[in-house]
């Protein structure tokens, strides 16, 4: 069921992005997570999204769903939930929308995997990492643990990581990734 | 390995004794015992041993990964609630995630997290539709 919804719910957002409602979306969560490290269930499929304001309207309308506004002290801008019907069932489907330093750094480098005849659109690895960082739950820390075990960082790479992390005013989730890794 | 040795000694069998169970000599048990602890016994051997000894072959593979898995995420869990040292952590966290990413191409553990999710889901719904005593 998850396969199809995750087809489903990527030719959606491809739509709205050639329909100009929505300037990009990236699959991020774990589903992403499985690309870079050892998969895990999920409740729902997530992506990150970026849109402008004045389109908000036409995106609730298309997905039948309402966009839910965070206060400034939300990691997030805004999110938007819908259900996608696959047979009998129904996934939840979850896109945010970043703050704009997570946002540029969400949609940096966006992998696209060829995949049952779609085209996926994923967050690259670091910026996984560091969405997961931004998310700062237990379990988020554990999964940026996991993708860096599953491919170490490079030197460059990591002093990318802690240049971005200072940006996001997230230096106290690297150190617990850091913690983890005993690095 | 070594399993012969093991069940002979807790059924307080000589080696005669099993030569004779076997129909083989003295010697040929002996053999039979020290090619096992070399891992070079046949499955055959095995078999006929285990039954003369009053016990039942059981044949199995068993997934390292998933126990390894398993254990790393109790691992992090616990880490993560500080109550672990990150030596430990570490090394258990590089075994089991490395193996995954090896064994897996990105697509196939992306097939392989929809499945899990469905199973999770499965679940989910076991769970909520089984009657509820008070």
């Amino acid at each position: 069921m998850y396969k199809e919804a995750l087809l489903v719910s990527n030719r959606t957002l491809a739509r709205l992005k050639t329909d100009a409602l929505i300037t990009d979306y990236a699959l991020i969560g774990a589903m992403a997570l499985s690309i870079y490290a050892e998969p895990r269930a999920t409740a729902d499929i997530d992506y990150a999204i970026s849109f402008s304001n004045s389109n908000s309207n036409e995106i609730e309308r298309t997905l039948c769903a309402k966009i839910s506004r965070g206060d400034i002290y939300d990691p997030l801008k805004s999110s938007i939930s819908f259900h996608t019907a696959v047979g009998k069932a129904n996934a939840l489907i979850q896109c945010v929308q970043f703050h704009p330093i997570a946002e540029q750094i969400a949609f940096k480098n966006v992998q696209e995997l060829s995949w049952e005849n779609t085209t996926l659109r994923v967050v690259d690895r670091l910026s996984l990492i560091l969405l997961k960082l931004y998310a700062g739950s237990a379990l988020d820390i554990e999964d940026a643990a996991k993708i860096v075990l599953a491919n170490p960082l490079s030197e460059k790479e990591m002093a990318y990581i802690v240049k971005q992390t200072n940006a996001l005013r997230i230096p106290s989730k690297l150190k617990a990734l850091k913690r983890i890794l005993a690095i | 390995m070594n399993q012969i040795l093991k069940a002979r000694s807790k059924r307080h069998l000589s080696t005669t004794e099993l030569a004779r169970r076997l129909g083989i000599s003295q010697s040929s048990a002996l053999r039979l015992e020290q090619s096992e602890q070399k891992g070079k016994i046949t499955i055959d051997s095995l078999m006929r041993v285990a039954e003369a000894l009053g016990y039942k072959l059981e044949y199995r593979f068993v997934s390292t990964l998933n126990d390894k898995i398993r254990r790393t995420k109790g691992v992090v869990r616990k880490r993560l609630s500080g109550k672990r040292t990150s030596s430990k952590l570490s090394q258990s966290l590089k075994s089991a995630s490395f193996t995954e990413a090896l064994t897996l191409s990105p697509l196939e553990r992306l097939s392989r997290a929809c499945q899990l999710s469905d199973l999770g889901l499965e679940l989910h719904n076991v769970q909520r539709s089984a009657p509820r005593f008070k």
